[in-house]
C-alpha cells in the first residue's frame, strides 16, 4: 500500500464488496480520505489504459471524503454506501463538470445540476470520484467498432486486447480492473448486461421507471434505464436501495421505491425458473458451453422448479431496432439535421442515425403495438415462472482495436430462452442481472437472469446464492484461482 | 447470343489471371462510397420496415404509449 495507512493489501481493497469497504471504514481500518485517494489514483493512472475515464473528480471527491471522515470520527453512519468510492457512465449529468455523452460534437457541454440518481447517491454519502468513458451516444444509429467512442476503444481488464463491452464500457472496464468498487451504467438493449458479462462482473438493469432517468442522456424515453454494475449481486442491491425511487422529473417514473431485503426472499426451492437445455448446449461457442453446462449445473443445485421452456415467438429484433432508431431520430433531430452528426467518430453510427430519419410514423406505431403484444405474451409467461435464466453472451467479446465481425454464427435454427432475450427484456422492461459464470481462454461469461417487473429482490437472491456456491465474481484480472 | 468460351480458351484466360493480378492497384479510393454507404444504412431501415409490414397486427391493439413494465 505505501501511501495509504490501512492494513488492508492494495489488491484485497482494489476487489473488496461494498460490504467488506464499509466495515473496513467502521472499524477504522481505513479513512475514507485514504479510500477515496486509493481508488482515485487507480482510476486516474490505470483508467486511460482501459480507455475507461473520461473525466477525474477525485479533487471533489477528497472534500466528500473529509466530511465523511468527520461522521464517522463522530460515529455517525449513514448506510451501506457511506463513504464508498463510486463513479458513472458520462451520460449522467454532474453539475458544472462536462457530460460529454462520449461524443466528440458533445466535448464541452456543461449542465448546471445533478443527474437524480448521482444525487441520490451523494445523499447517501458515497463519493463520487470520475465519469467513465461510453459508447458515443449510446450507441445510436448502431456502430461498426469499439473505437466508436470519445476516449478510444474501451479494453478488457482480463485482456486488453478484446473490448470492454458497451455502451457503458467504462463502467464495466473500471469495476473489472478494480478502479472503482461500483459503477453506474445505463441500458437501452443490452449497454449494462453486455460490458458486465465480458468484464467479469455484476450487472444489474432495473425495471423500466424504477431508477430516474433525469439527468441522463435520452436515447429512446421507452426504453433507458439506468443500472449498476459492481463486484457482486449483493452490491447491486445495496446501490439499487438507494437510487431507486419516484421522480417528478422523470416522466416515466414508476413511483416506486426498492428496498433490498434479501432475508424475505432466500428460500429459492419455492421458485419456478424457465430455462432451455439448448440455451447452454447448443447456443454458445462451442468453447464456452462446458462452463455454461456448469453453470446451469449450479442454478439447479439450489434447489428452484426448473422448467423447460421458451420464448413467445415475436420479431423482437426489427420491433425494438425501429422503436430505439425512431426515437433517437426525433431526439438527435437538430443534431442530424444540422450536420454536428457528421463529427462523431463511427462512420456506420453517423449513417445509421440519418437513415434513422427515413422510419415513418406507421413503422413505429406497427413497432409500439407489436410491443403490446409482445408485453401481454410476458406478462402470460410469467404467470407460471418467477424467473428466467440464460447465457448472457453467447459469443466472447470482439477485438477492441478492429471492426466488429459482422459475420452471422451458425447457430441452432430451435429457439430456446437466450434468443431474443436482451431485446424482449428491455421491450418489457423487465429487470435483469448478469453474474460471471466462468472463464474461457481467460475471459468471463456471465449467465443473466430476468424476472416480472419489479422483481428484484428474486433476481438478486438467486444471484447472490449463485455467488455464494461459486468464486467466479472473486477473480481478477491476471488472478483467476480455478 | 451468348458467347462460347472452349476448353482451350479458358485455359488461356486462367492462365493469363497472375500476370492480371501484378497489375499494381489502378485507384486508392475507397471502395465504398458514401452514396454506397448511405443506401447500405437506408435499406436496413427499409428492411425492418418490411419485416414490420408484413404482420398484422389485430385492430384492437393499441401502441404500448405511456410505457409501463
Amino acid at each position: 500500500m505505501g501511501k495509504h495507512k490501512t492494513n488492508l493489501d492494495e489488491s484485497t481493497l482494489a476487489f473488496a464488496t461494498i460490504a467488506e469497504l464499509g466495515t473496513a471504514l467502521r472499524q477504522r481500518q481505513i479513512s475514507c480520505l485514504e479510500l477515496t485517494k486509493f481508488f482515485g489514483e487507480r482510476l486516474e493512472t490505470q483508467g486511460p489504459e482501459y480507455n475507461a475515464l473520461a473525466l477525474s473528480l477525485l479533487s471533489d471527491g477528497q472534500k466528500a471524503a473529509k466530511d465523511v471522515d468527520w461522521d464517522i470520527k463522530h460515529d455517525r453512519f449513514r448506510g451501506a454506501l457511506h463513504g464508498i468510492p463510486f463513479a458513472v457512465k458520462d451520460l449522467l449529468s454532474v453539475a458544472d463538470y462536462p457530460t460529454t455523452w462520449g461524443a466528440k460534437p458533445f466535448a464541452e457541454q456543461v449542465f448546471d445540476y445533478d443527474a437524480t440518481a448521482v444525487q441520490k447517491l451523494k445523499g447517501a454519502k458515497a463519493i463520487l470520484i470520475g465519469k467513465l468513458a461510453m459508447i458515443e451516444l449510446a450507441g445510436g444509429g448502431g456502430y461498426t467498432s469499439a473505437s466508436a467512442s470519445l476516449q478510444g476503444p474501451g479494453r478488457n481488464p482480463w485482456n486488453k486486447e478484446y473490448w470492454s463491452g458497451g455502451s457503458s464500457s467504462g463502467s464495466g472496464a473500471a469495476v473489472g480492473a478494480g478502479l472503482v468498487p461500483f459503477a453506474l451504467g445505463s441500458e437501452t438493449s443490452g449497454s449494462i448486461l453486455t460490458p458486465a458479462s465480458y468484464c467479469g462482473v455484476s450487472g444489474l438493469r432495473p425495471t423500466y421507471g424504477l431508477v430516474s432517468r433525469h439527468g441522463a442522456m435520452a436515447l429512446s424515453w421507452t426504453l433507458d434505464k439506468i443500472g449498476v454494475l459492481a463486484r457482486s449481486a449483493e452490491d447491486c442491491g445495496l446501490v439499487l436501495h438507494k437510487i431507486a425511487g419516484a421522480d417528478d422529473e422523470d416522466p416515466g417514473s414508476a413511483d416506486k421505491s426498492f428496498y433490498y431485503t434479501p432475508q424475505y426472499y432466500s428460500n429459492l426451492k419455492d421458485l419456478r425458473i424457465g430455462f432451455a437445455e439448448i440455451d447452454f448446449s447448443e447456443w454458445p461457442q462451442d468453447s464456452l458451453r462446458p462452463a455454461f453446462a456448469r453453470a446451469l449445473a449450479v442454478v439447479k443445485s439450489l434447489g428452484p422448479a426448473m422448467v423447460e421452456t421458451k420464448l413467445p415467438d415475436f420479431p423482437y429484433g426489427p420491433v425494438i431496432t425501429c422503436i430505439i432508431d425512431s426515437e433517437a431520430a426525433s431526439i438527435f433531430e437538430t443534431f442530424i439535421r444540422g450536420g454536428r452528426v457528421d463529427q462523431l467518430a463511427d462512420q456506420g453510427q453517423i449513417d445509421g442515425l440519418k437513415a434513422s430519419m427515413n422510419y415513418s410514423a406507421l413503422d413505429y406505431l406497427k413497432a409500439m403495438r407489436l410491443r403490446t403484444q409482445i408485453q401481454k405474451a410476458f406478462r402470460e409467461l410469467f404467470m407460471d415462472l418467477d424467473l428466467l435464466v440464460a447465457p448472457t453472451k453467447v459469443d466472447l467479446p470482439d477485438k477492441a482495436d478492429i471492426p466488429f465481425d459482422e459475420t452471422t454464427p451458425k447457430r441452432p435454427e430451435t429457439k430456446g430462452v437466450f434468443a431474443g432475450l436482451v431485446q424482449a427484456g428491455n421491450l418489457c422492461g423487465l429487470p435483469a442481472l448478469t453474474v460471471p459464470c466462468g472463464f474461457v481462454n481467460g475471459l468471463p461469461i456471465g449467465l443473466q437472469i430476468v424476472g416480472r417487473p419489479f422483481s428484484e429482490n428474486h433476481i438478486l437472491a438467486l444471484a447472490v446464492e449463485f455467488q455464494k456456491q461459486t468464486n467466479f465474481h472473486k477473480q481478477r484480472p491476471g488472478h483467476i484461482a480455478t | 447470343m451468348p458467347m462460347r468460351v472452349s476448353r482451350r480458351n479458358w485455359v488461356i484466360l486462367l492462365g493469363a489471371t497472375p500476370l492480371l493480378a501484378q497489375t499494381p492497384p489502378q485507384s486508392t479510393a475507397p471502395l465504398v462510397t458514401p452514396e454506397q454507404r448511405m443506401d447500405k444504412a437506408k435499406s436496413q431501415v427499409r428492411e425492418v420496415s418490411d419485416k414490420l409490414t408484413a404482420i398484422e397486427v389485430p385492430m384492437n391493439i393499441e401502441p404500448a404509449f405511456r410505457f409501463r413494465a
